[in-house]
């Protein structure tokens, strides 16, 4: 652990001593949100700002932390100082323990402006609880991204080789964040989706989740489950069948959500029979799936399509 | 004791060999020296002794131990100074040399700090950032990163290479200073003349180890010419690297009153060691 926190420090004094990259790290999120109030501002009235302006705030903070590491990852490859650092003693997990606090250092920072600077530019208020809940998410999706940035600099040999992959990551990243489009019809692949998913709970209406709900629910969310090992991200093609949409099931958040574990069955703004079909059988326990087990609480988007045949 | 065993070690890169059934053993408190051209291999064998590389075969010992299987043992034992600085350059020399040394667990790390710096001479700059400072300098605080947890043993990776004559003639010293008090220092450099320094040296191309003997007996495998200037005559001879080879020549001369002046041009260590590289590359082109 102290040689954990030894590296952090080394990483945040690095940090410190380049003042420009740290004044360009807050401050780019920062334009980038207020070009953002330029934009949303030519959309007509009754335009859901918050829905886009809160995750792109995350999204700025994933992009960034996952950049920065990847690149001076790579970078301590090139010049040797990896070498270095592993020969004197320091061993792998300290190193990555070490970055991710480090680094969480400045995406703290990034999140806490970025929010701010959201919150008082879109003029949008919430709840102390909420805000809150919103903070932890973003840092937790900080992880995510550091994680990210340290997983793909194993892959790069040096800084040109990472560039690749930020279209890479970041592209994909927003097209299934579900930021664009309907988060029900998107794989559950990459960390934004998941950050995004609980943002719109969370800035819905009767939204607030609490911290510690919210924290629990990502990492249930993010940590990607055993089962996408086994069978990959997407709907196995040859077991999937036609598609019945079911009735409307009218519903409340009250009354089904002490039978409900899973995040989107206690969210009421479902309107696609998709959505409808993951609501009813939330709030069903009875409903079978093909295997034979009790959907309650366990379906994944995947299980949805197989089960509304039925 | 032999502080570093090398037995029958080979490290291939896909098809290309690094490193081809390699034997070496260093006397504990020796400097030794390990020559070879730019590619060589010498960076690579250092790595396989600090456990910075799997070797495909043979066996590596350091002070008795597998650099790989007691990682942990060794590392506090050893130092290692990296060919490039290996350092951060927006960190102070004090800070970098605090951040490799807080991976030792030192008691007394702010004097250990304190101490090496002293002996890299880095002045009132000590607490400059690195990215400030010349190629020499550079290579001190390098030095003194590997030096901090006094290791026993002491891998130096062309510690002089675009070095000026002034800095490399401290180093050496310090380098003797350190092999007299019993540490072992493993040097690899491309720079011949640096070789008379050390007490064994090995000559390595294309992975494969032509000799390992003291500098001198391989200088004495070289010839020396002999020249006589005989009142107006001259006479030049090829002898025998040796001292006693040119007291033998001038025996059988007499060493008359009339040899006023005796000139010897014997071959450099580098010319020696080109003429035992040559026929491998000579074989290699074949």
């Amino acid at each position: 652990m102290i040689h954990t926190l030894s590296v952090a420090r080394r990483v945040l004094t690095q940090l410190a001593h380049d003042r420009r990259l740290l004044a360009l790290s807050v401050a780019a999120p920062l334009a980038i949100i207020y070009l953002l109030k330029l934009f949303l501002d030519t959309m007509p009235p009754g335009f859901d700002v918050a829905r886009y302006a809160v995750p792109v705030a995350a999204f700025l903070v994933h992009f960034l932390a996952f950049l920065l590491c990847a690149i001076v990852l790579v970078q301590e490859r090139t010049e040797g100082t990896l070498a270095r650092m592993l020969i004197n003693g320091y061993r792998r997990p300290e190193i990555l323990g070490g970055y991710l606090l480090g680094y969480l250092g400045l995406a703290t920072l990034q999140a806490v402006a970025a929010l701010i600077e959201v919150l008082i530019l879109f003029k949008l208020s919430y709840p102390a609880e909420t805000l809150i809940a919103l903070f932890i998410v973003v840092w937790l999706l900080a992880i995510a991204s550091v994680m990210l940035g340290i997983f793909i600099s194993t892959f790069a040999r040096n800084a040109a080789q990472v560039f690749p992959f930020i279209p890479l990551v970041i592209l994909p990243s927003v097209f299934l964040s579900g930021l664009l489009v309907d988060v029900t019809r998107l794989p559950q692949l990459l960390p934004l989706f998941y950050a995004n998913q609980v943002i719109q709970i969370l800035i819905g209406p009767n939204g607030s989740l609490g911290p510690g709900a919210a924290m629990s629910r990502y990492w249930s969310l993010t940590a990607w489950r055993c089962s996408w090992w086994r069978r990959g991200p997407w709907p196995r093609r040859s077991n999937r069948r036609p598609f019945v949409p079911l009735p409307p099931v009218q519903g409340t958040r009250s009354n089904c959500h002490l039978r409900c574990t899973h995040v989107r069955s206690c969210y009421p703004g479902y309107s696609t029979p998709r959505q409808q079909l993951i609501w009813w059988e939330r709030c069903e326990p009875n409903l079978k799936t093909p295997k034979g087990g009790a959907t309650h609480g366990k379906l994944g988007g995947s299980d949805c399509g197989r089960a509304g045949v039925r | 004791m032999d502080a570093i065993v090398v037995e029958g070690l080979s490290k291939q890169y896909g098809k290309i060999a690094a490193l081809r059934d390699l034997n070496l053993t260093v006397a504990e408190g020796a400097v030794f020296g390990l020559l070879g051209p730019n590619g060589a291999g010498k960076s690579t064998l250092i790595k396989a002794l600090v456990g910075a590389l799997t070797p495909s075969s043979g066996k590596v010992r350091v002070l008795g131990l597998d650099p790989l299987g007691d990682r942990r043992d060794l590392r506090r034992r050893i130092g290692y100074m990296p060919q490039e600085p290996a350092l951060y350059s927006d960190l102070s020399a004090r800070e970098n040399i605090t951040f490799f040394a807080r991976a030792r667990d030192l008691p007394d790390l702010k004097a250990r700090v304190d101490d090496v710096l002293k002996l890299s001479d880095l002045g009132s700059r000590a607490d400059d950032p690195v990215r400030t400072f010349s190629g020499g300098m550079q290579r001190r605080v390098s030095l003194a990163c590997a030096l901090v947890h006094r290791p026993r043993v002491l891998f130096l990776d062309e510690p002089t290479a675009a070095v000026d004559p002034i800095l490399r003639d401290r180093f050496w010293r310090t380098f003797r200073e350190m092999a007299a008090t019993g540490v072992t220092l493993f040097i690899s450099t491309h720079l011949m003349d640096e070789a008379l320094l050390c007490d064994q040296v090995a000559v390595i191309r294309a992975g494969e180890t032509i000799i390992t003997d003291t500098p001198h007996a391989i200088l004495a495998r070289g010839k020396a010419r002999l020249t006589l200037h005989r009142g107006s005559a001259i006479e030049r001879q090829t002898i025998g690297g040796y001292p006693e080879d040119l007291a033998a020549a001038l025996h059988a001369r007499g060493l008359a009153a009339d040899i006023t002046a005796v000139d010897v041009d014997r071959d450099r260590l580098e010319a020696v060691i080109f003429g035992l590289i040559a026929p491998k590359e000579q074989e290699a082109r074949a």
